[in-house]
């Protein structure tokens, strides 16, 4: 099937496709999906080659359970952020039994005034913030307010009731802002 | 969104939302190498499982002829049942009228005759 044609069918239509041997499929899936993934990892790893490995394993497993996927019964995208996060949590359980400090700082001082200096130092003020957080608060908070999932599929991600996953994000923000206060003007929220 | 009474408190939920804007727009991107290594697993394992539906479902030894009667019967109280009846029909089959009363005796009691049980025998003519 061409590509252009692909790009309207669901991701799990596509698994379908390429478990029956069609060529195409993958490379729309991974074009579709990989960067998701890859972002996801990311925030939740605070390391890009670690991210990386993530996304090819999580990917990898996909292509794996291809042949066994039922159609229609689970999202492609809610089956690969939970596999994502559960692989970035076994990593970031070596991580704090290797090396703890190995993460990377962010300079001092960082200039605010370009906005594309700023917005990246928001940036990784948040990501070092969200390092901070307990695993499952910060998966919430992930979910929630940067991949921009709504609830009831937080709750399937996470296999936890909705409700839950309300608690978590609300504790999450709030351990953030608080973490994040000192920062303010850094994060160029305060000019006084 | 500034807060300049209390500098060091808690950001406000805007100024959090614009982190969460922030973090999204610097979404780190998958490199072309590793959408290149993703795309080679695709194709190995598509290919794997290809080669995996193609092959012939491994044959099955077909069993022998002792382990179909083993089946057949049930298992080994089966087959001993069957030992026993065949090695009964061959004693009354082979035996004179004379054994079969010996064994009919001590199969069955000092006083007991053969034709108490095998009313017929008694017009049956013997040749020895």
């Amino acid at each position: 099937m061409a590509l252009d044609a692909m790009s309207d069918l669901s991701d799990d239509a596509l698994l379908v496709l390429y478990a029956n041997g069609d060529p195409d499929a993958a490379r729309t899936l991974t074009l579709r999906l990989a960067p998701r993934v890859m972002a996801h990892a990311y925030r939740l790893l605070h390391d890009r080659a670690e991210a990386e490995d993530v996304t090819q394993d999580a990917l990898l497993r996909l292509w794996k359970i291809a042949p066994d996927w039922r159609q229609g019964e689970a999202q492609v995208t809610t089956w690969l952020y939970r596999v994502t996060a559960n692989l970035c949590t076994d990593r970031l359980r070596k991580v704090r039994h290797s090396d703890i400090d190995a993460a990377p700082e962010i300079a001092d001082g960082a200039p605010s005034a370009a906005d594309t200096m700023q917005a990246t130092t928001r940036a990784e003020a948040l990501t070092q913030a969200l390092a901070d957080l307990p695993d499952r608060q910060r998966q919430a908070v992930v979910l929630r307010h940067i991949d921009g999932l709504q609830n009831p599929e937080i709750a399937q991600i996470m296999d936890i009731s909705v409700e839950a996953v309300e608690s978590l994000t609300a504790r999450g923000k709030r351990a953030l802002a608080a973490s994040l206060g000192s920062r303010r003007a850094e994060l160029g929220f305060y000019d006084g | 969104m500034m807060d300049k009474r209390k500098p060091d408190g808690p950001l406000s939920e805007a100024e959090l939302d614009a982190l969460f804007g922030a973090a999204t727009q610097e979404a780190q991107l998958p490199s072309a190498d590793m959408m290149a290594r993703i795309l080679a697993d695709a194709a190995t394992e598509q290919s794997r499982q290809a080669a995996q539906r193609a092959a012939p479902a491994p044959q099955a030894t077909p069993p022998t002829l002792f382990a179909r009667i083993h089946d057949t019967l049930g298992g080994w109280a089966g087959l001993s049942g069957l030992a026993g009846a065949v090695a009964t029909g061959l004693v009354i089959g082979v035996a004179t009228p004379d054994t079969l009363s010996t064994y009919a005796s001590a199969v069955l009691g000092g006083d007991a005759l053969l034709t108490d049980y095998v009313p017929g025998l008694d017009g049956v003519a013997f040749d020895g």
